[in-house]
């Protein structure tokens, strides 16, 4: 594309163009660094947040942020600049700018009553400072109909980060959000050395009217024919190297009680550690992960202070066809919290398709994975989360699935991270007349994989991630992301 | 001063270089294999990855677990520069051998020449997937059975105003 301007002789630039341009070279070096997935992340639990519907509208967390969700990002989730700014935010955790506390369930419920206590503290250091965004907020608290929230419309959250950076204002029963993820991948002993793409681009809705909801995301995706990801969750049907108009999510759903609701729709399925990382290897196996895996169906979810549970019926993916191709069954998980900075918890997936959509083997396929997870706070600044799932597939011996991470945060909003991954699907089991296929690292023989990651969310909203991978038998990747939140 | 001031500025600078690299790069040329020999050999689809990796989703280790991705190392692809041209003029010449007939009829009609299973999987996406019923080739019979049906009912409105 050639630029109108090119070769016209411009005015000297201005400080700010020049510093515009530089980074415009510099910033796409900087994009070496970075992401995720989506979001929902699971070292929260360090700040008392075990459970995910405070801050995501999905109940068990990810992508669309609540209004409470969007105060917190800028709270405990990225740096604070200056020393002066960080002490009068200090730990004053708005817990109480809750819009609704009855969309945040338990959580929010146990957070209003440490929120008071440490409201005190906080109170007297809240900078008077608001702006538009902060203005709309409080005035969506003030709107709020909960009695449980009463203090919301006297304290104006200090750094909500509206939609679009406050671009649009947005009515009380709505929420939008929205996610760019630019990935660049580096491969330096293949001789294909560099690969830069976006990996998701979304925008993601929900609407509430009382207790009735509806939402989703829709977003858009250009991958190859041969690629896992993406494809499941198509709208259009492009089958090759097109683009293509994807929803991972849409539902409608309906709080029966603050505690217990029910959505019907394409869900995120209930199972395991709702990490970030789609490739991890625990969500790959599983099938869970949320960039494309999600499955229509109807789903149950119950939070309350010591626990939850969700319960999803599969009815199958039906972005994919034909319909022999479609998984049915349920999946599943029950975490329990012994204190505000541990769970523990079980999963259980139990699919049937007439014919895998991978393995293509044109019979019968009942694909179940159950296992445990387990995340805990040890101290303010480290959290260690893990899980181990077994996988039995019909004509596969019994395989398994797990990974554990410790996660440092040395200066809020840096992260440090360790995993490990370990896996092994199951071989395929000997066919009479068939030659057995060779037992390989991840099917029959044991594979594992390590991550060395460093996450940065350098601005409200705004993140970078670098991860160094190694795993059995494959080159090293560096992986590196820049990540928008809208 | 809030901080979602400054990323409003810098998030302008980020849009405009996301926009610049929404001319995506191939990913891993590998995952574009599939395509590179459906159009070489004609097939109905892009393959799934077990026709060369003898596993659904594939890795460089894996590439030589099946025969026709050890004959096309033969004919003198080379996996590792993740190049789809090099499988083109690869499956080209294994085309070209006779003694290779079979098996590439086996893949013009989607099959594994191998071990005969199937190799174009599911399509993904909803809406084009959705095939209107076929109204029926005659439709004289329905509509005057229509017809007389709404000028049976006019001519029963008429009456009353008319006496």
């Amino acid at each position: 594309m050639v630029s109108p301007s090119r070769g016209v002789s411009a005015a000297p630039p201005k400080p700010l163009l020049l510093l515009a341009r530089v980074l415009l070279l510099l910033v796409p070096l900087a994009m070496f660094a970075a992401p995720r997935e989506a979001h929902a992340y699971t070292w929260m639990i360090k700040h008392g947040y075990a459970t995910c519907g405070a801050c995501h509208t999905d109940p068990s967390g990810g992508e669309l942020l609540t209004f409470y969700g969007r105060v917190l990002s800028g709270e405990v989730l990225s740096t604070h600049w200056g020393e002066a700014e960080q002490t009068a935010r200090g730990h004053a955790r708005p817990t109480r700018f809750a819009a609704d506390p009855t969309r945040f369930a338990a959580r929010a419920k146990l957070a209003d009553k440490e929120g008071d206590a440490e409201a005190s503290e906080g109170e007297e250091a809240a900078p008077a400072e608001a702006n538009e965004g902060s203005a709309d907020a409080s005035a969506d608290a003030a709107t709020s109909e909960n009695a449980e929230a009463p203090a919301a419309a006297a304290e104006t959250p200090t750094d909500i980060t509206p939609f679009m950076f406050g671009l649009f204002g947005l009515p009380d029963w709505l929420q939008l959000g929205g996610s760019y993820r630019h990935l660049n991948v580096i491969t330096p002993t293949s001789d294909s050395k560099f690969a830069t793409f976006p990996m998701m681009m979304d925008l993601y809705g929900q609407a509430q009217f009382g207790s009735f909801k509806i939402g989703g995301s829709i977003g858009g995706a250009r991958v190859a024919a041969g690629s896992p990801y993406a494809r499941p969750a198509q709208v259009t049907g492009n089958q090759g190297k097109d683009w293509n108009l994807i929803s991972r999510t849409h539902y409608v759903g309906y709080d029966i009680t603050g505690e217990l609701q029910v959505r019907g729709g394409r869900l995120n399925l209930p199972f395991g550690v709702r990490i970030p990382e789609h490739v991890m290897w625990v969500r790959q196996a599983t099938r869970t992960d949320r960039e494309s895996a999600q499955q229509h169906g109807v789903s149950i979810n119950y939070t309350v202070e010591k626990a939850r549970v969700e319960v999803m019926g599969i009815a199958g993916n039906y972005q994919i066809n034909p319909d022999k191709y479609r998984e049915r069954g349920y999946a599943g998980y029950f975490e329990y919290f012994p204190t505000p900075e541990m769970s523990v918890g079980v999963s259980s997936l139990v699919t049937v398709a007439k014919d895998d959509r991978l393995l293509l083997e044109g019979k019968s396929m009942t694909r179940m994975a159950h296992g445990a997870m387990f995340r805990t706070a040890m101290g303010s600044k480290t959290v260690f989360v893990a899980e181990i799932d077994g996988l039995f597939r019909s004509r596969h011996e019994a395989g398994y699935v797990g990974f554990a991470q410790l996660d440092v945060e040395p200066t809020q909003g840096l992260h440090f991270m360790l995993t490990g991954e370990m896996l092994d699907e199951g071989h395929a089991k000997a066919i009479p007349g068939v030659a057995a296929t060779p037992r390989t690292a991840g099917s029959g023989k044991p594979k594992v994989g390590g991550w060395l990651s460093a996450a940065w969310w350098f601005l409200p909203h705004f993140d970078v991630r670098i991860d160094g991978v190694q795993r059995t038998g494959e080159d090293l990747q560096v992986l590196a992301q820049l990540h928008v939140y809208l | 001063m809030s901080t979602w001031k400054s990323a409003k500025s810098v998030v302008s600078l980020l849009v405009a270089i996301g926009a610049a690299t929404l001319l995506p790069s191939p990913a891993r040329a590998s995952q574009e294999f599939p395509e590179a020999i459906q159009e070489a050999a004609g097939m109905p689809c892009a393959p799934s990855c077990k026709l060369c990796h003898g596993k659904p989703v594939g890795d460089l280790a894996s590439f030589t677990a099946k025969a026709l991705s050890v004959a096309l190392i033969s004919q003198g692809f080379a996996p590792a520069a993740h190049d789809t041209n090099f499988v083109k003029q690869a499956f080209a010449k294994y085309k070209a051998d006779p003694n290779n007939a079979e098996q590439v009829q086996a893949l013009v009609e989607g099959t594994d020449p191998e071990t005969g299973e199937a190799l174009c999987g599911p399509t993904y996406g909803c809406g084009a997937h959705v095939a209107k019923q076929a109204p029926p080739a005659d439709l004289a019979a329905p509509l005057w059975v229509v017809g007389a049906m709404v000028v049976g009912g006019l001519l029963r409105r008429r009456k009353p105003g008319a006496s």
